[in-house]
């Protein structure tokens, strides 16, 4: 993997001297986060804790930058190191009415990655949307690449359902798959990959125009679909309550606020998958079968951080798990392999997923089951 | 120093104050009568900071060896003079007459802390407090200031803003070369400069008046009446800090540790 010199410094002096193998470009969806790191940084100068209400008004203003190093050490025994880049992109300001700002924000964050000589980096949750909106510049800066993840994140997902399925005793090729913004990257994927193995798939985006040609294709190939909103007008789009019964297995790969009373629509044993950073449905979507969160990976060995503290800064609810879209850069670098694997709208293929997925299986980073918090257990009840 | 305008004097620099009484109550008319106090007290707050600078430059010939740099210096200072002759000058074409004290509160505890590392000599400490923390924050503000305000005084502040990000200009390529002698020194004393110098900004431009009023504002605290000209003092402090990181970004100081000084800054 290629070292080059720093032209921005990032904290831990060893990144600087000695290279990076790849960086992860993020931001934060909770608050409560930001205070834990604002506060973790003012104790390690000796100083009290600030209330959200001190943090806010700064946080918008710091402008994107590295802020810890991550080694991690495959199952081979191969060891990468990386950076992390946090845009500082506000959990309230992820709307479509913060779109040009954010862009900016994370455009900041690719140069940055440039300059600190990353291969290959990863442009987690929100962030994405820089190369899904088809900026093709930002598919590479000199010989460094930007990748969205998207391809290992919905190999996850994908694997993750056909997991839940065996596990539950379910036939997958009986199944009626819902797959909530089957045309954004993602969801179009999983729609690709699900063609064939399931039973019927139900579509659901916001466009009726992309909508109905990915209907239109996927009948042509024959896959039973049953088309919502069909053309019809755009507030169509938005109403899942006539697909919602239909479903068995339901995939949110897409940001949508579903009406609340749509929780009861669902089939008590529906298997629901959220694949989206910051969740894609919100939390008054309240099924009464459990939602969980996909498209997570999980390390062979856990990763460390240069300075230490900022190691409960990334923090998900199981042990070693990462988010697929990060892991994608850290399987290239590990396997010196930079390129913009993932990049644009709608181009994943079946092939791209499996040979995302074998190359992290060989580095024993393999997806995480679908699991669920439980009042009870902190830990997390696998399903 | 509590300084009446009307008794300085001009010079070859500073030419005469065009316009008469008319003209300026002509002007005065474009200012609101609600936004009247506020800009008073941020032409006050611009002419007394850049009275600050136009001192630290001056302060600054007698903390450094290099002929070319105390050259330098001068010339910096005599800029800031006219920088604070240029809202002086505007102050009277308006009818504005501000205040100006540069023993206030918080351009002494500015002015005290640049003078201690004067006289140890301490050109890079001298360096960094008024071209970098100082200018940063007068770049920024001034360019927020010059959007806010209406014709002329706008204007004014927007190309002050634009002479001041020169300063900047000037110190980075020389405190990176700094920092290249030895990056773990040079850290470690920019941070205690930080902490010494960008506690009284921070406190200066904390959401309240932290250490009491700042002897500058006529009446009481502006930072109360900013929005009258759509102005609030977190935005004009977050967009000087953000300036302030990123000109440490391009000197070459770690981003996380850069991160870490700014929000340990009293808010």
């Amino acid at each position: 993997m290629g070292r080059q010199s720093a032209g921005i410094n990032p904290s831990p002096a060893s990144l600087s001297a000695a290279g990076i193998d790849f960086a992860l470009i993020g931001h934060q969806v909770s608050w409560e986060r930001i205070v834990f790191l604002t506060n973790r940084m003012r104790r390690e100068e000796g100083l009290d804790g600030l209330p959200l209400s001190s943090i806010r008004p700064m946080f918008r203003h710091i402008p994107p930058r590295p802020l810890f190093g991550i080694e991690l050490m495959s199952a081979t025994g191969e060891t990468v190191r990386g950076v992390y880049i946090e845009t500082f992109i506000a959990p309230d300001e992820c709307d479509p009415a913060h779109l040009y700002p954010n862009i900016a924000r994370v455009k900041e964050a690719c140069a940055i990655a440039a300059r600190l000589g990353a291969p290959i980096t990863a442009l987690g949750g929100l962030t994405s949307i820089v190369l899904e909106t088809g900026a093709s510049s930002l598919k590479q800066i000199g010989q460094h690449y930007f990748t969205t993840g998207n391809t290992l994140t919905a190999a996850f997902v994908a694997n993750s359902i056909e997991d839940a399925c065996r596990k539950s005793g379910r036939s997958l090729s009986e199944a009626t798959l819902l797959v909530i913004g089957s045309t954004g990257d993602i969801g179009s994927a999983c729609v690709r990959w699900f063609t064939h193995r399931v039973k019927k798939i139900l579509l659901h985006a916001r466009q009726p125009g992309p909508l109905r040609a990915q209907a239109d294709a996927l009948q042509s190939d024959g896959q039973p679909a049953i088309v919502a909103p069909g053309g019809k007008p755009i507030s169509w789009s938005t109403d899942l309550k006539t697909l919602l019964p239909q479903a068995s297995i339901v995939i949110a790969a897409a940001s949508t606020t579903i009406d609340p009373a749509y929780g009861t629509l669902l089939p008590d044993d529906a298997i629901v998958c959220d694949a989206g950073y910051p969740a894609n449905i919100g939390k008054t979507f309240t099924p009464r079968s459990p939602v969980f969160p996909g498209g997570l990976g999980v390390l062979p060995n856990d990763f460390t951080t240069d300075p230490a503290w900022f190691r409960p800064f990334y923090r998900l609810a199981g042990p070693r798990q990462v988010h697929g879209c990060l892991l994608e850069a850290v399987v290239l670098a590990l396997e010196k392999k930079a390129s913009a694997y993932s990049s644009g709208r709608g181009h994943i293929t079946i092939a791209a997923m499996e040979d995302i997925f074998g190359l992290a299986a060989r580095h024993g980073i393999t997806p995480a089951m679908l699991f669920r918090p439980t009042e009870t257990n902190p830990i997390y009840e696998h399903y | 120093m509590n300084l009446n305008i009307h008794h300085m004097h001009s010079t070859e620099t500073t030419p005469a104050i065009p316009g008469s009484q008319d003209s300026a109550i002509l002007r005065a008319s474009a200012i609101l009568p609600t936004q009247h106090s506020v800009i008073t007290d941020i032409l006050s707050q611009a002419i007394t900071g850049e009275l600050i600078g136009m001192s630290n430059f001056a302060s600054l010939t007698e903390a450094i060896d290099d002929v070319h740099e105390k050259m330098e210096a001068v010339e910096h200072a005599n800029c800031e003079r006219g920088h604070a002759e240029g809202f002086i000058r505007i102050a009277q074409q308006f009818g504005i007459t501000p205040r100006i004290n540069t023993d206030g509160y918080y351009w002494k505890a500015v002015r005290d802390c640049f003078l201690s590392y004067c006289r140890r000599k301490d050109f890079i400490g001298c360096l960094v407090i008024q071209e970098v923390m100082l200018e940063c924050f007068a770049v920024s503000m001034y360019n927020d200031v010059g959007h806010a305000l209406p014709g002329e005084i706008g204007r004014l502040f927007l190309a002050i803003s634009e002479e001041e990000r020169e300063h900047i200009e000037h110190s980075i390529d020389l405190l990176r070369s700094e920092m290249d002698k030895d990056p773990q020194a040079f850290i470690e004393k920019i941070k205690s400069i930080h902490f010494d110098c960008m506690t009284i900004l921070a406190e200066w431009t904390a959401a309240t008046d932290v250490r009491g009023h700042c002897g500058v504002c006529k009446g009481k605290c502006m930072k109360e009446s900013l929005h009258e000209v759509l102005l609030d003092v977190a935005t004009l402090r977050g967009n000087a800090m953000n300036l302030y990181m990123r000109t440490l970004d391009r000197i070459g100081l770690p981003a996380q540790k850069t991160l870490q000084w700014v929000v340990s800054l009293p808010v």
